[in-house]
């Protein structure tokens, strides 16, 4: 449905691999251009009208195909996103010829007293028809509104709401059948939410998800770290973490299921040098092309 | 619990995620939620350690998202107080104001409100008040706003419209953010110390406001200009601050009055004629264009002269 321009992978046997670019890492990215495909921003740190932001990204766009990643829209929110963020949306991806468009399969927005309330957090909803109903509009509208398919990510979820009848598997592959989006894997989420369920085998039961997608419907990969919270059993995905060895082992069995699909390393929190996260990003490269190979 | 809902409905969707964003809001350490299925399938958050360690994760992120964005906009106000202040009051407000903004960077337009509206600083044993402090807070919300602002590209070609056009039919256009700023205290000097002190190599986000309001010369700066202007006969009790952004960075100074009137007339796009004819019948004397053109000209607080429509 839509082309990826890239500064630098020619080899189309092997994905695209970026990085989440942070605010602290931008001088380095642009002093120090790295060996990557593509970067990938948040938007909403881009919603400001004018200012040093615009400046940054128009500069960073000189060197790298850019990514935008929203955490905003809340696509499975029954109170719907104001016009107005789908528009700062729609112009950040145009100002940037935005190579992938993604936000998450979660909902943000509520209705309390009756006022619309942001809850500022990617907040689960259950898998069933209710909840896949209110997503597919959104979806619909999200991607009519920006005139592009959009990637719609998997979630790391810490509490379960009731009345799922689909597994979320089924339930995304719905979404992309009925709206015409993809999906981005995160793929740290699928082993984060694995732990915290407390299967005996998380990696398993995240290549057990992975099978129920049709390869056809996966556009990008997330790659991340995670870290425990103390004094729980939880696993928060914090990216704060060098990729865990299970993740780049899952990433190797997606490569392998879903072929080279786009590929972005994220480091939000603790971050390293620009060099460290550049390294994660030749880690996936390497990984990419002994899976794939590089012919 | 009584669930009454049986059948699926989007109204139940939306209730169960009505419920869980105020729970994460107010900071709730429980909730349950009905589900639209079956009578057995509700969430009991509170039965479940589980479900409640995943709902203090959600408002632990809200706590530390809003925390940041707060001590972004209010950077100031965040000095000021030392952090651990301004975090408890920021949880006050972020449990207290609904956030209605998609946008953590346009969020806490009414926190200083919400500071003026709150005791507990009135009660601190400092002289710091609580008026002092949401007038800070507005003034960093002012510098914010202008950080953030439409970019508005110079031409100083147009300059020569001046000598071409009738001053009636001009209007001056100003630097992006620019805004007008008029408070009780002295905000400039306070601002100006805070910078100065952080640029001696303190981090004031580690120091408690005690030390803050120590490390001030100046204690002068913490009462009302009204206090200071009976000791010395002014008339004029009000600081008047000018906010604008030449490149990235807002600045700011302190104005006169009349100086005050001039750019609030041409940030209403008044025509300079008409600007400086209002000014002389208010017989705001000490204003000279001819003075403050090449200044604002220099400072790039003047972007270009438009002709009206």
């Amino acid at each position: 449905m839509f082309s990826y321009s890239t500064k630098s992978n020619t080899n189309s046997n092997l994905p695209l691999i970026g990085v989440g670019l942070r605010h602290e890492h931008y001088d380095d990215a642009l002093t120090s251009p790295a060996n990557i495909d593509f970067i990938e921003v948040h938007a909403e740190n881009f919603f400001a009208r004018g200012g040093i932001s615009h400046s940054l990204l128009a500069d960073v766009k000189q060197h790298y195909a850019i990514s935008i990643h929203a955490t905003s829209l809340g696509l499975g929110s029954v109170e719907p996103a104001p016009s107005e963020q789908i528009e700062q949306l729609h112009q950040l991806c145009q100002q940037n010829d935005a190579l992938l468009v993604s936000d998450h399969a979660c909902f943000s927005w509520a209705n309390i007293s009756d006022t619309p309330v942001h809850s500022g957090d990617l907040l689960p909803v259950p898998f069933n028809d209710e909840s896949l109903e209110v997503m597919s509009a959104n979806v619909e509208r999200a991607q009519q509104h920006l005139g592009r398919q959009i990637l719609v990510e998997n979630l790391s979820a810490y509490i379960e709401l009731p009345g799922s009848t689909y597994s979320e598997a089924e339930f995304l592959t719905k979404l992309c059948q009925q709206t015409g989006c993809k999906l981005l894997v995160d793929l740290n989420n699928l082993m984060v939410n694995a732990i915290n369920q407390k299967v005996s085998d998380p990696v398993l039961q995240a290549q057990q998800w992975l099978e129920q997608i049709p390869s056809q419907l996966v556009g990008e990969f997330h790659l991340a770290g995670c870290t425990p919270v103390a004094e729980t059993d939880i696993m928060i995905d914090d990216h704060s973490q060098p990729v865990s060895s299970q993740v780049w082992q899952l990433y190797r069995y997606a490569l392998q299921k879903f072929g080279p699909v786009p590929t972005l390393v994220e480091w939000d929190l603790s971050l390293p040098t620009w060099a460290t996260l550049i390294a994660e990003a030749d880690k996936a490269r390497t990984i990419a092309q002994e899976v794939l190979g590089d012919a | 619990m009584t669930l009454k809902m049986t059948q699926p409905s989007t109204s139940t969707l939306s209730k169960s995620q009505n419920d869980l964003v105020e729970a994460i809001f107010s900071l709730q350490n429980s909730l349950e939620l009905e589900s639209s299925l079956e009578p057995g399938n509700s969430l009991e958050l509170s039965g479940s350690a589980q479900q409640q360690a995943g709902l203090a994760i959600y408002q632990n992120n809200m706590l530390a998202n809003g925390r940041r964005a707060l001590s972004i906009t209010f950077a100031y106000t965040s000095k000021l107080l030392g952090l651990s202040n301004f975090n408890q009051l920021a949880d006050l407000y972020l449990t207290n104001s609904l956030k209605t903004q998609y946008d953590w960077g346009e969020y806490g337009k009414d926190f200083p409100e919400f500071i003026e509206q709150n005791t507990e600083l009135s009660s601190t044993e400092h002289e710091l008040t609580t008026a002092l402090v949401a007038e800070l807070a507005r003034f960093d919300l002012n510098l914010h706003q202008a950080t953030r602002a439409i970019d508005i590209e110079p031409d100083l070609t147009t300059l020569a419209l001046l000598e071409q056009v009738d001053a009636y039919q001009l209007t001056i256009s100003l630097a992006s953010g620019s805004r007008l700023f008029q408070c009780q205290y002295d905000i400039v000097g306070l601002a100006q110390q805070l910078d100065n002190i952080t640029s001696q190599g303190v981090d004031l986000h580690q120091q408690t406001m005690l030390e803050n309001l120590q490390q001030l010369s100046d204690k002068s700066l913490l009462q009302p200009l009204t206090d200071k202007a009976m000791e010395s006969d002014l008339v004029d009790q009000s600081q008047y601050v000018f906010i604008w952004r030449p490149m990235f960075k807002a600045h700011f100074e302190t104005i006169t009055q009349s100086q005050y009137l001039w750019l609030q007339k041409q940030l209403q796009q008044q025509s300079i004629g008409a600007a400086l004819d209002e000014l002389i019948a208010l017989e705001r004397n000490d204003f000279s264009l001819l003075e403050w053109l090449p200044k604002a000209i220099q400072q790039e607080q003047l972007t270009s002269i438009k002709k009206l429509n």
